[in-house]
């Protein structure tokens, strides 16, 4: 992938700052992002990932910077898939009633679906492989499941840009394993996917590019271009450890999460 | 048989009985529908100081306008809606955290309304009315405010059913989708100012926050669909104030008291009996009979 190919650009930022009173959480970020591919953000926590994600989404204005949308229809439609621990799954509505809930703005206002939504509803079920527990309680659902769920709401949505915040924190290998092999999907789709991580390793070995923030964007390229001593250091300091060893560089990080 | 039905039409022969049981149909029904958003996004607490915010808004009505029906409700209803809005004021100034600031506003105003109830000399009977309800008393015309209100307050959650959902579910998708997510959230907090006012004959300033959440809570225990639980809590809030109104008229109880202690006893039935959720429900009768041991260990010796 080469990021000079203007055809390409889905968003393109530059200046990018956005400041709370006082607090700097964002400063002066200039990046582009590529149709179609898969690109993680990692940092500390309160480095912004979650600031990011909210201007990007346009839940919140940037203090300062221009963030524009390229191509013919203007603004793509984004989706925001939550943290699972950010959900309330005692709420009363089924997995085909989230799903729905994607299409609100297609259907409309004082509008009930129609068959074309329903359809759509059916394919991103299909599409995640949940058809089956369409008509389950939320509740009811694996961590897993519940994560698939809220990408076919994204799909519903009918998004090119999926902004998810740490979508497989607490979930199981062969969980985590059917949702990488759907993000594979969502590529040849062309769908653009930001992932929100703490882990180095999994932004490693599944992401086409590395986005390192710590307020400021420390590195954005190719997973082993971003991965370097200086660069992490700069953007962990104390709150990582590297260790060589006779097997190569070993990382040290906190285990903890943040979340928007 | 024709005992039953005597039982039955009996209180029916009062007008004023008559006009009591359609009014607390009606006001257990529109209360039931606003309750499951209150319930569901966990606003109670909001929904009770609204209740109580209101009353310097009655004795304003009560003092200056004649105590009449109308004088009650549009004053009423101008004071809930205010109060609703300065609510929203403080807590998105982002000094004070949204309890707090209700908090301060509820108990303020409530002692305010206190306060101006309390210059008039037939303070105790006056005041007994705006807090616990006098739905006996219920005018013609006040049926009529009631109807009009409270279908209008029905109509707009039906129409804005999906978005509403959403931003009670999930408010970042609100937003993403572009959605008017504060203004959705604003006409949600006036939707339940309305229900308070059109309620308050029937239950009172005290008892409304059980006509807001107590049948919701009870159908939220007996399904797990919202379509469901919002028709449940529309019956249960209807055969609450059926049942209370009954029980007041044979009972001698105070009605806004009698309807509120249906709901709570038909919760109690929810909460006991709701299928795969309820607190018997697993309970074999071999765990029964342990409980009821360790209760009264002394019974197992005789």
């Amino acid at each position: 992938m080469n990021p000079s190919d203007k055809a390409d650009i889905l968003l393109h930022t530059s200046g990018l700052s956005v400041r709370y009173g006082r607090v700097t959480a964002l400063d002066a970020i200039s990046f582009d992002l590529l149709r179609g591919e898969r690109v993680a953000v990692l940092g500390p926590n309160g480095a912004g990932k979650s600031t990011l994600f909210k201007v990007i989404a346009g839940l919140i204005l940037p203090t300062a910077g221009d963030l524009r949308f390229m191509g013919a229809q203007g603004s793509p439609t984004i989706a925001y898939v939550p943290q699972r621990s950010g959900v309330d799954w005692s709420f009363p509505v089924t997995v085909f009633d989230v799903v729905m809930m994607g299409r609100t703005a297609q259907i409309g206002l004082f509008r009930r679906p129609k068959a074309r939504d329903r359809e759509m509803v059916q394919q991103s079920l299909a599409f995640v492989a949940l058809t089956e527990l369409a008509g389950r309680q939320i509740s009811e659902l694996s961590g897993g499941q519940q994560q698939r769920m809220f990408i076919a709401r994204a799909l519903a949505q009918e998004a090119q840009l999926m902004l998810m915040d740490e979508p497989l924190a607490g979930l199981d290998v062969p969980s985590q394993q059917g949702i990488y092999e759907i993000l594979d999907m969502l590529r040849e789709r062309q769908v653009t996917v930001l992932v929100a991580t703490h882990d180095l390793d999994q932004a490693a070995e599944h992401f086409d590019r590395v986005m390192l923030l710590n307020r400021s964007l420390l590195g954005f390229d190719r997973p082993e271009r971003v991965f370097t001593p200086a660069r992490l250091a700069d953007a962990y300091g104390s709150r990582i450890r590297l260790v060589e060893t006779a097997e190569g560089m070993l990382v040290l990080t906190e285990k903890n999460q943040g979340g928007l | 048989m024709e005992q039953i039905i005597e039982f039955i039409t009996g209180p029916l022969a009062y007008p004023f009985m008559v006009r009591g049981l359609i009014a607390a149909v009606l006001v257990g029904v529109v209360c039931a529908v606003v309750g499951t958003f209150v319930v569901l996004r966990g606003m109670a607490f909001f929904g009770d100081a609204l209740s109580h915010a209101i009353l310097p808004g009655l004795a304003v009505g009560y003092l200056y306008g004649g105590g009449t029906t109308d004088a009650l409700f549009w004053w009423g209803l101008l004071t809930a809606i205010l109060t609703s809005i300065g609510i929203g004021v403080i807590s998105e100034s982002g000094e004070i955290k949204e309890d707090t600031a209700i908090g301060i506003v509820f108990a303020g105003m409530f002692a305010l309304g206190i306060a101006m109830i309390s210059t008039v000399r037939s303070y105790a009977v006056d005041l007994a009315h705006i807090l616990f309800g006098n739905v006996l008393g219920v005018s013609v015309s006040g049926l009529w405010l009631i109807t009009i209100f409270g279908g209008a307050v029905i109509l707009i959650i039906l129409l804005l059913y999906k978005e509403l959902v959403v931003i009670s579910f999930d408010p970042v998708l609100g937003a993403t989708l572009r959605l008017r997510t504060t203004l959705l959230h604003n006409l949600l907090m006036i939707l339940i100012a309305t229900t308070i006012v059109v309620s308050l004959q029937t239950v009172g300033v005290a008892l409304m926050l059980a006509m807001l959440i107590t049948p919701a809570a009870s159908a939220y225990l007996l399904t797990r669909r919202l379509p469901t639980m919002m028709a449940l809590a529309a019956l249960i809030g209807a055969l609450s104030g059926v049942v209370g109104l009954y029980l007041s008229y044979y009972g001698g109880i105070a009605s806004g008291a009698a309807i509120v202690l249906v709901c709570t006893a038909l919760f109690l039935l929810a909460f006991l009996f709701a299928p795969g959720r309820g607190w018997l429900w697993g309970m074999s009768w071999e765990k029964l009979r342990h409980a009821a041991l360790r209760s009264f260990p002394t019974a197992s010796r005789q």
